[in-house]
């Protein structure tokens, strides 16, 4: 599928005859789709990149694994075989700024890069985008107008690549979706795409444009450095409380936002919040986003995982609305502050319903009217535990002005006594950020307004510190 | 858009002659669009009028928006969890737009449109599918054939790929392709469903965002405090603007706004009416109104009647019946 991506890619090039680059994939078809693309992102930044790179075990997009060994394997036959770049003349010209820099940028990838979505990536593509001259006359929604780079990740539906606009010369996220021969465009992707063409905010992620050819469907994404769950990963043992509120605040100025034109997201997770190498957060993969309250049979599938499951949802309660999405955002809270997800290594419903019974305490009909009538609800629980306070059980909470407050009104079994977003960003855990955050008009972020920032992350100043090199270029960040 | 009383009479004895285009250049076989039609309908307007209509009826920019006892109304509608949003939530859902007022493409007639969407409506009840999905179906297939030419012979194959996005947007479980081309009697193959779904996509650009009229009669109903008879007969008589090609250029809470009108004035003898919410004047409703009571008193016509018989069933108390004979009531039977 990949494979038919490229050829339509260079096919829409050749047709739409701005880049004249002719390329003979004829005898590299028996190949995987990394070095297929490897061979054309060279074939279109331009022949002297393409010359070096070829130069055996010089380039290589990804270093890890098995990934590694096909890109060199690939590099060696793509030399004996004709990788033909005729008529450079423009492409050539257009790209010679670019070759220091970006070859050098792709060599130092090599030993740097841990994971395919690094922070540390970010500097250089900044350089790269700087040095690489843009076409204006490029359209939007055709193939040819954007590069791709490296694969990010392969999700249910989709598998998506970092790349590079043409036209502007700015990194997108490439989500390229997988056409289902039975079913034909997946209804996440449809549900998707509608839905994120009418949302234009600071904390959600912007869908720049659509790709449609013959054989795929691409949705171009602004890129995002990194997801929360990897930024958990990267800082273990509970991030920085200034950094915890700005997320947090963040998060819901984005589910304000939503809520207020009926949208749930159902599927939050630290996986689906991106974050930007400045500390922007922004809610991303609307797959299961709803633009009204329905049944639970999409809901309740297996992708979606249970830990960020409320209660009400977990006794089978088929009517929801936006409380749905401020439990899984309290959950969220606290786990950036323990470092630690609230319940975790559960797997079944019930499991997860006496985990947070044991915090919550068994609902009765008195703090919850109606939850004896729900169908997963079992009167056997009355035996079971006592409500705790919130500060027992995680004790960082106990230690910020407010936090333990906001966040026993986001985790309440009884889905209409949640703070709303709207009102949770008015609460006193927030009252130490600038005023001005309240007023910003919808698309401006957070980090226009002066002095706000990201502090360092306590394990990354230690990090940093051990590794000492590279510590000038990450003092703009964390 | 405030109408003064009297202006408003005006209006009203003005609108039998008021042309209908669906109903004139579709060449309709059933010339109803004759004066004698609209006319009798003023009866059951006109007795709604003298007593529903306050002074602040004409003052809609004054009145708060939204109207009062949003948050009761969005409770009765299993929606209490957005009180918060309620206000919006109404805007937005009130605020829907409609389609530009633009011909139809020339291979296309009304006539062939009502033919496709009696179809889809016959597909959606067999699937057992949501009022809503029957809505964004054919507000799919308006959009395209806004936008793009499509061949008579491919109209059928548009109309279920429409109905086919629309379940992907709306159900949670979808029809599979291959039953969908069962009941289109094999005129089109599950490759070419899913080619057509392509092509809708691209060609609308994936704006498939539509608060359909439905959510704006279930919020608007709630607000009115209207009995379930009431609904259910607005909610018929929304299911047959449908077929109408030019229900597509009225907005879908003025849409919505009409159907319930008429269901109420159609019904006001059996009495108990709610408030009246005047969010739309008279002359807003005006023209909708006589479009679908015409297309109530036109019953089981050929091609046409697929709303009528869903709505004749015991299951839906035969309200399709009851709004023919009450409304045949006040106006001679047509010709």
């Amino acid at each position: 599928m990949l494979e038919d991506y490229f050829i339509l890619e260079i096919h829409t090039t050749e047709v739409s005859s701005t880049p004249t680059t002719h390329l003979c994939l004829g005898p590299t078809l028996g190949l995987d789709s990394s070095s297929q693309y490897l061979q054309l992102s060279k074939a279109i930044m331009g022949q002297e990149l393409c010359s070096k790179a070829l130069q055996p075990g010089c380039s290589c997009y990804r270093s890890e694994g098995r990934d590694a060994r096909s890109c060199r394997r690939s590099q060696t036959v793509a030399m004996d075989s004709a990788l033909e770049l005729t008529d450079l003349r423009e492409a050539s010209s257009s790209m010679t700024s670019l070759h220091p820099k970006g070859s050098h940028a792709s060599q130092a990838r090599k030993f740097k890069s841990k994971r395919p979505r690094s922070n540390s990536d970010s500097f250089q593509e900044k350089d790269l985008e700087q040095s690489f001259p843009w076409r204006k006359s490029l359209p939007f929604g055709a193939a040819s107008s954007y590069l791709n780079l490296e694969k990010l990740g392969e999700g249910t539906y989709a598998t998506v690549y970092k790349g590079i606009s043409r036209i502007n010369g700015q990194l997108v996220a490439l989500k390229v979706i997988s056409m289902n021969t039975e079913e034909g465009v997946p209804f996440t992707a449809i549900r998707e795409a509608s839905l994120l063409k009418g949302l234009k905010h600071a904390n959600i992620v912007l869908l720049h444009d659509i790709i449609h050819t013959k054989e795929t469907l691409t949705f171009v994404f602004e890129y995002m450095h990194t997801d929360l769950a990897q930024y958990m990963s990267e800082h273990p043992g509970g991030l920085h409380p200034h950094n915890v509120r700005l997320f947090m605040f963040q998060l819901l100025r984005g589910l304000a936002y939503i809520h207020h034109q009926h949208i749930l997201h159902r599927d939050l997770k630290p996986q689906n919040l991106l974050i930007s190498y400045l500390g922007e957060l922004k809610l991303a993969d609307f797959g299961l986003a709803r633009a009204k309250s329905i049944p639970s049979q999409t809901y309740s599938s297996e992708v979606v995982t249970l830990w960020y499951r409320p209660p009400d949802a977990l006794l089978g309660a088929t009517e929801y609305s936006s409380d749905l999405d401020i439990w899984g955002a309290g959950c969220i809270f606290i786990e950036m502050l323990q470092g630690q997800p609230l319940f975790p290594g559960v797997s079944d419903i019930i499991e997860q319903l006496e985990k947070i019974w044991s915090v919550l305490g068994v609902p009765t009909e008195d703090t919850w009217p109606g939850v004896s009538k729900l169908p997963n609800y079992n009167p056997e629980w009355f035996l079971l535990s006592k409500p705790e306070s919130l500060q027992v059980v995680w004790n960082r909470l106990g230690k910020i002005p407010g936090a333990e407050d906001l966040a026993s009104q986001m985790l309440r079994g009884f889905p209409r006594d949640r703070v709303s977003a709207q009102e949770a960003l008015a609460h006193d855990y927030f009252s130490t950020l600038p005023a001005e955050l309240r007023q910003l008009p919808d698309v401006e972020s957070l980090f226009t307004v002066p002095g706000v920032r990201l502090k360092p992350e306590i394990c990354n100043l230690l990090a940093s510190y051990q590794r000492n090199h590279h510590t000038s270029q990450f003092s703009k960040c964390w | 858009m405030s109408v003064s009383p009297a202006a408003r009479e005006e209006l009203r004895l003005s609108f039998p002659p008021h042309p209908i285009p669906g109903a004139s250049d579709s060449g309709a076989s059933l010339s109803l669009q004759s004066p004698v039609k609209s006319a009798p309908l003023e009866k059951p307007v006109a007795a709604a009028t003298p007593g529903t209509a306050p002074a602040g009826r004409s003052q809609r920019a004054a009145q708060p928006w939204p109207p009062p006892g949003l948050a009761e109304a969005l409770t009765t509608l299993g929606l209490d969890g957005e009180r918060e949003y309620a206000g919006d939530i109404f805007v937005s859902v009130m605020a829907g737009q409609a389609l530009p007022k633009t011909d139809l493409p020339r291979a296309v007639t009304a006539e062939m449109r009502a033919l496709v969407v009696d179809w889809l409506v016959q597909v959606h009840e067999y699937l057992g599918l949501a009022g809503d999905t029957l809505y964004l179906a054919v507000h799919l297939l308006d959009s395209y054939l806004r936008v793009a030419p499509v061949r008579l012979r491919h109209l059928q194959l548009l109309g279920v790929a429409c109905l086919f996005v629309a379940c992907k947007v709306e159900e949670s479980t979808r029809p599979e392709p291959a039953s969908l081309c069962l009941l289109g009697a094999g005129s089109f193959s599950p490759a070419q469903l899913l080619r057509a779904e392509r092509r809708l996509l691209s060609r609308l650009n994936f704006q498939l965002y539509y608060p359909g009229p439905l959510l704006c009669l279930g919020l608007l109903a709630a607000l009115a405090r209207s009995r379930p008879r009431v609904v259910l007969l607005a909610t018929y008589f929304l299911e047959l603007s449908v077929l109408e090609a030019e229900a597509a250029g009225w907005e879908p809470g003025r849409r919505a706004a009409a159907a319930l009108a008429l269901a109420q004035s159609v019904l006001l003898h059996e009495g108990g009416e709610g408030p009246e919410l005047g969010l739309y004047s008279k002359a807003e409703l005006g023209p909708i109104e006589p479009c679908m009571a015409r297309a109530a008193l036109r019953g089981p016509a050929p091609g046409r009647a697929a709303v009528f018989l869903k709505y004749a069933r015991p299951q839906r108390q035969c309200i399709s019946l009851t709004a023919a004979r009450l409304l045949s009531r006040t106006c001679p039977a047509p010709p």
